[in-house]
């Protein structure tokens, strides 16, 4: 019996290890193996993203089929990590180990860190007989370059614009169809839109996070003509005055309880997509979510543009393609960020996915298609900013936040948040731009 | 009287406190099962209610029909199975040598192993990585480990690095230096031989530990994330852990479909949990482990 016994572990570790090294060579072979056949050699290109959902996953993979079809012998695998931290750990253990993907779809704040460590190839040379490049919007060439090289095309932007709930504006005795048109009104509003009960605001009259505050933050100092760093000089520029007064704004209506407290890094806690705000600057997406979920509130949301101060601005997030330089097929790498850039492909990313279009030929048709919100996202897309490109960009946000937490708990003034911030960051430089 | 009274209360304090804590460990359980059956709009409706209003069974099909899930299903079982099979009869082996039998430099490697148990995983995860990239003539590689891919998005991969565990064998020696040394002597007397003694008389009396280490090993390789998302790369070698990303959006989580997709994904877990609870209380009590 217990010979019977051990023959069965000893034929199961046996079989672990004929199916373990089976699993091992199909697995290989699946993933950048070049074959022969009775066409030639298959290349493969490996192109990974950003991101898991299921919609844009169907996209990609219809984007790879054309690609594909239309260029015989070459192959695309495609594969995902959820963004943040699980994409930085795959990527770093790809780079250290050769591995990377030849073309990736990555974020703004990836740029100056992984181009400064020369692990994104310059698109310069590769993109400069490139009909489509002179049709690309300027600022957004200018979001993918870094040090005067180009290394990142950007072609999902995710804008702030100006969103707000009609339903609530009726309600409070507000013309539903006028936003506020200065920050003077914004506030105003907000007062006369929060909700409360006894102390604790159930419905807020403009959404603020609380934590992780820096892209609301960000779009009032620019609005307000100030600068959060100088790239060039690696200089903080937010205690300036500008930035000061942006700060005490918003650190007014939070202590007024026009909030409700919520992480802008954390989706769920997320105010106006979750119909816990009357007014916000949110991306797109919370305008569809929101009435995708709560189908009573089509056509109760307004859209527009930020509002106006010294400047016109707001917070913009990039999504762009980068080539990695140690990528052994980068003619064939560029070709596929060229078909992505494609003026049809670019339709076709709006139908499929509603991302907003970065090539200036589509604007008119891009404004005309929905003119009640591509017009504000498409003037938000020109004239937005994203994160700063700086190596330590991370760092940066992750120093205001906190400050910007103690001024809106009310610990320290705005001013002293803000020359804080500027302190720690300061003391903090000398490491963070010697990594 | 008074006495047995006292420690009547004392049974029925025990019990009232045991039942808090088991809630308090359930109420996260309850909670995911429950959110599974809501819609979203009710997950984000400013007001929580516990139980959905509407009961959404179509979360499961909905959840199911996103991804290829047999095929994620499928791959957790193969690594998960190869790994504790694998590792079982390593850690076992090895715990027994270090417990009975004296070989020269025995307390150094031993304690070598227990420096495996200090070090954080996630310090070890790029240069395993690497080693697993530039296996020797693995993947395309060339005996000096180069110009392939090793064993990167395989289930060799997934495996290798996972099959012992300082962990594991500490676990092992543990409990085998409980069996009294007339035990060997007597062995050896009838002439067995050391490799006999263990697997006729060792292994058949360790159903306790081994069950307890099973247990652990199939938690964490089926529950492992990091190290299948470092690598692998294609759809078809994902795990039913990475099956769980496609709920996620870069600025919104389907809390419905991915409670739904993780309450099947834990089921496997659950029933094995079950199984070898009664071996599994046993290993805890015979080898010292306490929470």
């Amino acid at each position: 019996m217990k010979k019977k016994w051990l023959a069965t572990v000893l034929v199961t570790v046996l079989a672990a290890s004929v199916l373990s090294a089976c699993g091992g060579s199909s697995g290989t072979e699946q993933l950048n193996k070049k074959k022969a056949d009775g066409s030639g050699e298959t290349t493969t290109l490996t192109f990974w993203r950003a991101g898991t959902d299921a919609q844009e996953n169907a996209y990609w993979k219809r984007v790879i089929s054309e690609f594909e079809a239309s260029h015989p012998g070459v192959k695309i695998e495609l594969s995902e990590a959820p963004f943040g931290n699980d994409m930085e750990t795959k990527l770093n253990a790809a780079y250290a180990s050769g591995t990377s993907p030849d073309v990736l779809s990555y974020t703004l704040a990836s740029v100056a860190q992984r181009a400064s460590l020369g692990q994104y190839e310059p698109l310069d040379g590769y993109l400069s007989t490139w009909d489509g490049r002179s049709d690309m919007m300027e600022n957004i060439l200018d979001t993918g370059t870094y040090n005067g090289s180009l290394y990142g095309v950007g072609f999902i932007p995710d804008p702030r614009v100006l969103l707000w709930r009609k339903d609530l504006f009726k309600e409070a005795g507000l013309d539903p169809e006028k936003p506020p048109g200065s920050w003077e009104e914004l506030a105003d509003y907000a007062r006369k839109l929060t909700k409360k009960d006894g102390n604790t605001t159930t419905l807020a009259g403009f959404a603020i996070p609380t934590a992780s505050a820096w892209t609301l933050w960000q779009s009032f100092v620019l609005q307000n003509g100030g600068q959060i760093i100088d790239e060039q000089t690696n200089t903080p520029l937010f205690d300036s005055p500008e930035a000061i007064e942006a700060t005490e704004y918003l650190a007014e209506l939070v202590l007024d309880g026009i909030t409700i407290p919520n992480n802008s890094d954390k989706s769920n806690e997320n105010l106006f997509p979750n119909g816990k705000a009357a007014i916000a600057y949110d991306s797109p997406a919370a305008y569809t979510n929101l009435q995708k979920e709560n189908p009573e509130l089509v056509g109760q949301i307004g859209v527009s543009g930020p509002i106006a101060r010294k400047e016109k601005a707001t917070f913009a997030g990039m999504r762009l393609l980068f080539m990695s330089s140690q990528s052994k097929n980068k003619e064939l790498a560029a070709e596929f960020i060229q078909h992505i850039m494609s003026k049809e492909e670019t339709w076709k990313r709006y139908t499929e996915l509603g991302t907003p279009v970065v090539l200036k030929s589509l604007e008119q048709d891009y404004i005309q298609d929905k003119p009640e919100i591509n017009q504000a996202i498409f003037d938000a897309v020109s004239y937005g900013k994203g994160a700063a490109k700086v190596t330590y960009a991370g760092k940066l946000s992750e120093i205001i936040s906190q400050n910007l937490e103690g001024a809106f708990y009310g610990k320290i003034s705005a001013e002293e948040a803000m020359k804080q911030g500027v302190e720690q960051l300061n003391r903090e430089l000398p490491n963070l731009i010697g990594k | 009287m008074g006495k047995l009274s006292s420690r009547n209360m004392g049974l029925v304090v025990m019990s009232v406190v045991l039942l808090a804590v088991s809630l308090v460990m359930l109420a996260p359980f309850l909670i995911m099962v429950l959110t599974s059956f809501k819609t979203m709009g009710e997950i984000q409706s400013p007001t929580f209610s516990l139980f959905p209003k509407v009961w959404h069974f179509d979360n499961y099909a909905e959840a199911l029909s996103r991804g290829d899930w047999l095929k994620y299903f499928y791959n957790s079982f193969v690594v998960t199975i190869i790994t504790v099979v694998v590792s079982l009869v390593l850690n076992s082996m090895a715990g027994y040598s270090f417990a009975r039998l004296k070989f020269p430099g025995r307390d150094i490697l031993f304690f070598s192993v227990l420096i495996g148990i200090m070090v954080p995983a996630q310090t070890t995860m790029i240069p395993t990585f690497l080693m697993m990239k530039q296996f020797p003539l693995a993947g395309g590689n060339n005996l000096f480990g180069q110009d392939g891919i090793g064993f990167i998005n395989s289930y060799t991969g997934l495996i290798l690095p996972f099959i012992a565990g300082s962990f594991g064998i500490f676990l092992c020696r543990q409990f085998f230096l409980n069996f009294p040394r007339a035990l060997d002597e007597a062995s050896q007397i009838d002439g067995a031989s050391k490799f006999r003694v263990f697997y006729q008389i060792y292994l058949p009396l360790s159903k306790p530990i081994l069950a307890t280490l099973a247990i652990f090993k199939t938690t964490s390789a089926w529950n492992d994330y990091m190290w299948p998302l470092i690598m692998t790369n294609t759809e078809g070698m994902r795990t039913v852990q990475l099956g769980l990303t496609i709920f996620r959006g870069e600025t919104n989580v389907e809390w419905n479909l991915l409670m739904a997709a993780t309450t099947l994904v834990v089921l496997p877990l659950v029933v094995l949990f079950l199984a070898a609870q009664k071996y599994f209380v046993q290993g805890i009590v015979t080898t010292g482990l306490k929470a």
